[in-house]
């Protein structure tokens, strides 16, 4: 399992990486839904269940569906523009991971061990999580209202 | 499981995410960018949430903004396409249309 | 090492347990839908005055492989100047993420392949992936046709998406678990479809659209699509992206099943297991005959359908559902 944990993280990076680096929109969409779907495994292999299923439910389902028809309504060729300062954007990242990968690598806690099923983050979304929960009710509203409001057609 | 590969895999998400939002130039793939750097916070809050669920929970709630900001960002891509016809988010200067 | 011992060695280790149960899931599918194209052709013989197959076999019965075999041994056609990776790796993906959602379909109180926490959500994120399969293969075709028939099945699958959910959550609701076993058992003294009448309606009409079947079949329309997303592919290709199809079918006669009519629960005389291969035969021919007596709509309407009517319909069951239950109405369950 732990080797099979590995093979994923591997793939989850190497499809990061090519989201970034493929000049055709529609396998950078690909890539990036395959990575959503490593990085929901890794919540399953750390006992996540619930986080799991919602990962792939909400980032491959709705994210990467969503992500796909625009890429089809607005880009005739489905290539990607250039990018910019490609070797300063490596600099500053890789000073920046240099910077916080130093500290971690002495990190050697245990992850998992909590059962993330469905009844346990239920109660705790509606008991400790409650006022954030209900804040994000209302963000997901207006949302959709306003994501209609600026989609809308002026001549209609 | 030792927490290492989880720490190199958050890790690399989010400077591949960040190294996408300095130098791209199309919207919708600053838009994945932003949504690797998303998926990375949420590897390390479940991994991490060993002695309660607070970890978990607060994930779910990451995802679910993700999705609403998604929905937003998208909706302005395509006005954006609608207006301009090239998206490039250089070209994007104007302050009123 | 014994049978019972190697039983208990493959029991016990999840991943080889949940492989094993997609590939008996896989048998099962290839040959109910085998069977059901024989079925649905004979049904739709019958209630359009025709004889329906008649020289392969008995009655045409085997005429299912003699398509399997014109499809093997046709030409694999991949198109010059469409995305060819994509083009080929979309019934793949279709196919094993519908067969991946099948292994954790309970066909009687022991024979499950796994019975896990999240139960029916997971089926549900299974489902919600099959509409990239379809974009993919419509991106990768360039093809006008297959690519409208693309969008118009996505539109299709993300409007009726939710009110499928919703109907779902309200059972959930009831019984207290996503395990679907466990909703099988709470059916002991009554089949979910006699409390959940609305519930039960929106839930028929939206597992024939996410199925794609014929009163809204938009996205392969034969008179104006060709055919839909699917009309480059050619030989086995093709044969996959039609067993994906049949698989959302029996996925969703099955699913029907198990929520609304008692999953195994039976009448004795029968072992657990026919009973439930039986019940989700019947749901299946059912969910055919509506291919042969109802016009198709257009595909405005469909969405109009979608989001006007079942949505709507979907959250008020659930809103009636949570009422009940937060008045202690279904504490016997």
């Amino acid at each position: 399992m732990q080797s099979l944990m590995l093979i994923i993280s591997f793939l989850v990076l190497i499809s990061a990486l090519m989201v970034i680096l493929s000049e055709d929109m529609v396998h950078s969409a690909l890539f990036l839904i395959f990575s959503f779907g490593g990085v929901g495994a890794l919540f399953l292999s750390v006992g996540a269940q619930f986080l799991g299923a919602i990962q792939i439910l909400i980032y491959t389902g709705a994210v990467g569906v969503m992500m796909l028809l625009m890429i089809y309504f607005t880009s005739k060729e489905g290539k990607s523009i250039k990018r910019e300062g490609k070797y300063s954007g490596i600099v500053l990242v890789g000073l920046l991971g240099f910077l916080i990968l130093y500290p971690s690598i002495s990190i050697t806690r245990e992850v998992g061990g909590t059962k993330g099923l469905t009844q346990n983050i239920g109660r705790l979304l509606f008991s400790d999580l409650l006022i954030p929960f209900e804040v994000i009710s209302i963000v997901l509203l207006s949302a959709i209202i306003g994501a209609t409001y600026i989609i809308r057609r002026e001549d209609h | 499981m030792i927490a290492f590969h989880f720490l190199i895999t958050s890790i690399g998400l989010v400077l591949i995410g960040l190294y996408g939002v300095i130098t791209l130039r199309h919207p919708i793939k600053i838009l994945m960018s932003i949504e690797l750097i998303l998926n990375a916070a949420n590897i390390n809050l479940v991994a991490f949430s060993t002695e309660n669920l607070i970890g978990q929970g607060f994930a779910s709630l990451v995802i679910a903004i993700s999705a609403a900001e998604v929905c937003v960002g998208l909706a302005i891509v395509y006005n954006l396409y609608r207006l301009k016809k090239d998206i490039d988010v250089m070209e994007v200067n104007a302050l009123k249309w | 090492m014994n049978l019972v011992e190697l039983f208990n060695y493959i029991r016990s280790d999840p991943l080889l347990w949940g492989i094993i149960a997609a590939t008996v899931f896989l048998v099962y599918v290839f040959s109910i839908g085998g069977l059901s194209i024989w079925i649905e052709r004979k049904w739709a013989g019958l209630l359009q005055s025709r004889l329906g197959p008649t020289r392969v076999g008995p009655f045409g019965i085997l005429q299912f492989v003699a398509d399997l075999i014109k499809l093997v041994s046709k030409e694999d056609f991949v198109p010059p100047d469409g995305d060819k990776k994509v083009f080929k790796l979309a019934p793949i993906v279709l196919v094993s993420t519908l067969i991946a959602a099948g292994s954790i379909i309970p066909f009687s109180p022991s024979l499950i392949g796994s019975n896990v926490n999240v139960g029916i959500l997971f089926l549900i994120a299974m489902f919600s992936i099959s509409p990239i399969a379809v974009f993919m293969a419509g991106w990768g075709s360039n093809n006008k046709f297959s690519l409208l028939g693309a969008l118009r099945n996505i539109g299709q699958m993300l409007s009726f998406e939710i009110p499928l959910s919703l109907s779902i959550v309200a059972v959930v609701v009831m019984v207290g678990s996503l395990r679907i076993k466990e909703i099988v058992q709470a059916q002991d003294q009554i089949w979910f479809f006699a409390l959940q009448p609305l519930g039960f309606v929106v839930f028929l009409l939206a597992i024939h659209a996410e199925a794609g079947r014929t009163p809204f079949d938009m996205q392969e329309s034969e008179q104006e699509l060709m055919g839909g997303w699917n009309v480059e592919y050619s030989g086995m290709r093709f044969g996959l992206t039609m067993v994906g199809e049949y698989i959302h079918l029996i996925l969703g006669s099955m699913l029907v099943v198990l929520l609304y009519f008692g999953g195994w629960k039976s009448f004795g005389f029968l072992p657990p297991v026919i009973w439930f291969i039986i019940k989700t035969n019947i749901a299946l021919v059912i969910l055919m005959w509506s291919r042969w007596a109802i016009p198709r709509f257009r595909i405005d309407q469909i969405i109009d359908i979608g989001w006007k009517y079942l949505l709507p319909l979907s959250i008020l069951n659930l809103l009636i559902t949570g009422a009940l239950v937060s008045m202690g109405w279904f504490s016997w369950i």
